[in-house]
């Protein structure tokens, strides 16, 4: 029942908080009135708690909870301002609050915390980049007036891509020109001082050869009304090192203002602002292909299934079939609280009824999954009629979105989508999960869900595919249940024993361990285990020596479940996997436990759209940070051939790191990765030498750190991660060329993406690889 | 020009400058320890700076929007003979977060600048406050701030670190800060001959020298004879 919750959480997480590897969220958008000349900017927002039991801070000697009227007021007047800056060319549109959910996939973040206010250049259309806000920014509770105006300098950043205006006192450092220093000049704008200005730079304000000096005109040589009206083609080359600007529609063609009008409304400021504060459920479509083997169809239903028995009471569960040219919509129920709710039974029925269907072509898909949109999401829907009748599409405020539209489609690499269908579940705000099992090359799912802000997967097998999917939503909770070993068997013979050892740490650090052996289709194995002081458990004597001990054939595993109370449980412990046949297909053993201490594995840089060397960095944290661990990572290709053991990751704060004592442990891969592809980095993490401490130091926020706590004993874990590489030199050859000549201002937030067509039209799967993989920031997805 | 002259014109800019530079050369050993605290556009910018010279003088100083709020001598005996210097050299010149490509992190954290002067060599280190490697935090302990409050207008002469540098350009278009000017005013000899150290002048000599400067504001970037650039800060 345990596992059951637990994988009910890591179902929530992998839907509600977005997989960690997508990109940015789909409900972000840049909507261009032609009209009016105005753009809406859909905004994902974060908050860091409970909105619904929100906390309350002391803010101007008032105790002022944080609730939807305190979020509200903030986003007024970051829409008013924003309207205000950009002269009443944009103003904020659909905000989608998350409480507790897609950290990484918002755009804002509004964290109820100290910190200095931050945002990424231009980072509206970038995975992982964002806008971040702090309810105490410098140390202090500030006033709604205060962080809405901070938000909107933020935008400043984020969305328009202006560097500041503001002298920063005492810095002296030129190294880094687009950074304030001390002998700048600062302009009387909002870039300068949020607080008492609201208004963009123009020509005239650096008039004054003598009056230069900002970070912004450093960087850019001009004032930043002259850099929006600007084509981003002409912008100084240095400019162009961090990622294209975005040129909006909004300013394009657009007569450089020499003097402005600082309109200051807020009823049009506010005309098009849509707060919504999001359910914690969502809108799910499953949508089978059934054109795939009987065996594959129950793999598919197998993942559905546990999905469906885990999902938050609430969510809103549709299902839908496809073969050929044809589809089905099976029905929709919205699922109640416990296993047993009926609605659950429904929907696991109505999976167990599918039967596998041979079909040709892929009408049928496209016609479900524009269906599936159309479930999943109102927007979709009010767009779907709108085509249908030959009317404009529908503003994205024109209809409410308040459960995240997901569609979870399991399918093959053959199917392929027409360009019609990334527009529909694209405009319409839904994100695709693509579960998949390789069928060949000529499919461009892949493309779809990344265009979607959704995650791929792709399987050689049933089982396997079945496992990815777990996998995902463990990468997808973090603090969930952390690896200590894992050791994959490829083949073996009849009669093997296959080992694996695996340390164990008091109950300080692991909780209840699981051992578990993922056996897939093969038969006549048994799993023994053998504690530190060597006695050996089975499953004729686990219960008695209180482990407890499980033959899952349904997931096709063997478990033991090592609780903390067991006696001399510290130490090294082995397990045996026995086969009586030879093996028919690959196992694993894991060795898992619950415990805060964890290991998340992420690559910087490396792909085309960051194309910096990469780096990898390995976060230990508990959920303070763990210093002075020993952390080293193998690498392998995608051969499974060793690339390199053994590089040392370090927490110094030199070369590659960022900080030292922070917990974050870092390497550059330059020079060892040298061909693109895909890699797999196993990371290792121990406390053999005895000098790990739980630690708070590297933080950005002021305050005195507390000493260092020696954690005293060795523990170990064990964190996987599959990427793509994407050497530089590939990526001038191929999507130089496919780039080049686009003319989307912003590939999420226009109707269409004009890459799509190129794409479907045979680029073919490397090409079409390459483009997940920008999109995903090479955030691929974490496995065991 | 025959070559012996253009040797000779040489020979006398150098020497030229040499003398004129003695206003900067002649310091002694210091150690300054400055604080900046967590500072955004539109909040107040606070910094206190300790001052040690190896003549057992010193002086602290507390800034407020760069006015001087606070100010004291300070007497310390043997600190400066017992600060250990040479492991202080060995430090590295940066303990902050390195730039994380295209984010922009807004105003400044608790910033710590130490800058020595020891023996012909010149160290300038920058950290965070909570990045302190354990020599400076165990450095800053023994500094104790005394309540003194401050009255009338300082002048302080600020050497800049290597990582500041600027191009030809923006070099040529600094003032040059001339021997005679230096001359002119014992309040900048002074400061010459203590950098960082907050040098009382009064306010109506300070426009004196932003008039022969032809220069306004409180903070003048300003090129040296030697070829330098430092910063003349006024602080009322």
């Amino acid at each position: 029942m345990k596992k059951l919750i637990y994988l009910a959480m890591l179902w929530s997480s992998l839907l509600l908080g977005g997989a960690a590897l997508a990109g940015n969220h789909p409900l972000t958008k840049v909507v261009f009135d032609k009209t009016s000349g105005t753009s809406y900017i859909d905004q994902v927002v974060h908050i860091d708690w409970d909105i619904d039991n929100p906390p309350s801070l002391m803010i101007d000697d008032v105790s002022t909870p944080l609730n939807r009227a305190y979020i509200t007021s903030i986003m007024q007047i970051a829409s008013d301002l924003l309207y205000t800056m950009t002269e009443g060319r944009m103003r904020l549109g659909k905000i989608s609050v998350y409480s507790n959910a897609y950290l990484d996939q918002a755009d804002m973040q509004i964290l109820n915390k100290s910190g200095r206010p931050n945002a990424h250049i231009d980072g509206l259309d970038g995975a992982g980049l964002r806008n971040q806000n702090f309810t105490q920014p410098f140390g202090e509770p500030a006033n709604v007036t205060y962080i809405g105006k901070t938000v909107a300098h933020e935008f400043g950043h984020y969305i328009l891509g202006l560097f500041d205006e503001y002298r920063e006192v005492g810095k002296f450092d030129t190294s880094n020109p687009s950074a304030p220093q001390d002998r700048d000049t600062p302009r009387e704008t909002i870039m300068n001082s949020q607080m008492e200005y609201s208004r963009l730079s123009i020509a005239a304000d650096y008039a004054d050869v003598t009056k230069r000096q900002t970070a912004h005109y450093r960087w850019f040589g001009q004032s930043a009304w002259e850099t929006l009206v600007a084509d981003p083609a002409t912008d100084l080359p240095h400019t162009k090192a961090w990622k294209n600007r975005t040129w909006f529609d909004s300013f394009k063609g657009m007569t450089l203002p020499a003097k402005l009008a600082v309109p200051v409304d807020a009823n049009k400021a506010r005309a098009s602002l849509q707060i919504t504060f999001m359910k914690n459920a969502p809108k799910v479509a499953y949508v089978f292909d059934l054109n795939v083997t009987q065996a594959e169809l129950d793999g598919f239903i197998k993942a559905a299934t546990a999905s469906i028995n885990l999902m938050p009471a609430g969510t809103v569960a549709s299902s839908l079939t496809f073969s050929g040219d044809n589809f089905v919509e099976i029905g929709t129920v919205t699922l109640g609280a416990g296993a047993d709710d009926p609605m659950r039974q429904a929907a696991r029925d109505s999976f167990l009824s599918h039967k596998a269907t041979p079909g040709s072509g892929f009408a049928g898909l496209n016609k479900a999954l524009r269906r599936a949109a159309a479930m999943v999401s109102p927007l979709a829907a009010a767009q779907d009629n709108a085509t249908k009748l030959g009317l404009p599409a529908p503003l994205t405020t024109s209809v409410e979105i308040g459960a995240t539209p997901v569609i979870e489609l399991f399918t093959t690499t053959a199917s392929t989508a027409l360009p019609e269908t990334l527009t529909a579940l694209v405009s319409g705000a839904v994100m695709l999960n693509a579960e998949m099992l390789n069928k060949g090359n000529g499919g461009n799912m892949e493309t779809l869900a990344s265009a979607t802000r959704g995650s791929p997967a792709i399987a050689s097998s049933a089982a396997e595919l079945e496992k990815k999917v777990l996998h995902h939503l463990h990468a997808a909770i973090g603090d969930g249940m952390p690896n200590i070993a894992s050791q994959k068997f490829e083949s073996f013979a009849a009669g093997a024993k296959l080992e694996m050892k695996f340390l164990v740490a008091s109950k300080a650090i692991d909780g209840k361990v699981v051992l578990e052996a993922l056996v897939g289709p093969n038969v006549g194995m048994s799993l023994e285990l053998k504690t530190p002081a060597g006695v050996t458990v089975n499953e004729s004597n686990a219960a008695s020596l209180g482990i407890t001990y499980k033959n899952n054939s349904a997931e096709q595993s063997l478990s033991y479940y090592i609780p903390t109370t067991f006696p001399g449980r510290a130490g090294s412990w082995t397990a045996t996997l026995s086969a009586v046949n030879a093996s028919v297909a690959p196992v694993e053993l894991e060795a898992e436990t619950d415990s805060k201490l964890s290991v998340q594995v992420a690559i910087i840089g490396g792909t085309k759209a960051d194309p910096r060397p990469p780096m990898i960095t390995a976060t230990v944290q508990q959920p303070v940070s763990v210093k002075k661990a020993s952390v080293t990572v193998d690498i392998y290709d995608a051969t499974g051939a060793l690339v390199k053991a053994g590089i040392v990751l370090n927490d110094d704060g030199l070369g590659m790191d960022l900080r030292p004592g922070d917990g974050v442990y870092s390497a550059s891969l330059e020079g060892i990765l040298t061909k693109s592809g895909d890699y797999d980095v196993e990371v290792h993490v121990s406390n053999g030498g005895g000098t790990a401490a739980y630690g708070t130091g590297g933080a950005l926020s002021a305050g005195v750190n507390a000493p260092d706590i020696l954690i005293g004993e060795n523990f170990y874990r064990e964190e996987n991660l599959d990427f793509a590489f994407f050497s530089n030199s590939v990526a001038a050859q191929v999507t130089d060329a496919v780039l080049s000549g686009g003319g989307c201002t912003l590939g999420r937030g226009a109707p269409f993406d004009p890459l799509f067509p190129l794409l479907v039209a045979g680029a073919g799967l490397y090409l079409l690889k390459r483009k997940r993989l920008a999109a995903l920031g090479n955030e691929a997805q974490t496995r065991h | 020009m025959p070559k012996i002259a253009k040797s000779l014109a040489k020979l006398m800019v150098l020497l030229a400058g040499l003398f004129s530079s003695c206003w900067v050369a002649a310091q002694g050993d210091y150690l300054v320890w400055s604080e900046s605290g967590v500072w955004a556009p539109g909040r107040p910018d606070r910094l206190r700076q300790f001052y040690f010279h190896q003549d057992g003088n010193g002086q602290f100083v507390e800034t407020l929007n760069e006015k001087v709020v606070r100010i004291a001598d300070l007497s310390h005996d043997n600190f400066f003979k017992s600060l250990p210097l040479d492991q202080l050299f060995d430090l590295n010149d940066s303990y902050e977060p390195p730039k994380v490509a295209g984010l922009v992190v807004e105003g400044r954290g608790n910033k710590v600048a130490l800058i020595a002067s020891w023996s012909g060599r010149t160290k300038f280190i920058n950290a965070d406050a909570n990045l302190l490697p354990p020599l400076m935090a165990g450095l800053r302990q023994k500094m104790t701030e005394p309540s003194t409050r401050a009255a009338g207008g300082f002048v302080s002469v600020k050497l800049l670190p290597p990582v500041f540098k600027l191009n030809p350009t923006e070099l040529a278009q600094l003032p040059m800060l001339s021997d005679a000017t230096v001359e002119q005013f014992a309040e900048l000899r002074d400061a010459f001959a203590a950098p960082f150290k907050f040098i009382a002048i009064a306010d109506e000599r300070w426009r004196l020298v932003q008039s022969q400067l032809k220069q306004d504001g409180q903070g003048l970037y300003v090129r040296t004879t030697q070829g330098g650039v430092v910063k003349l800060q006024f602080y009322p």
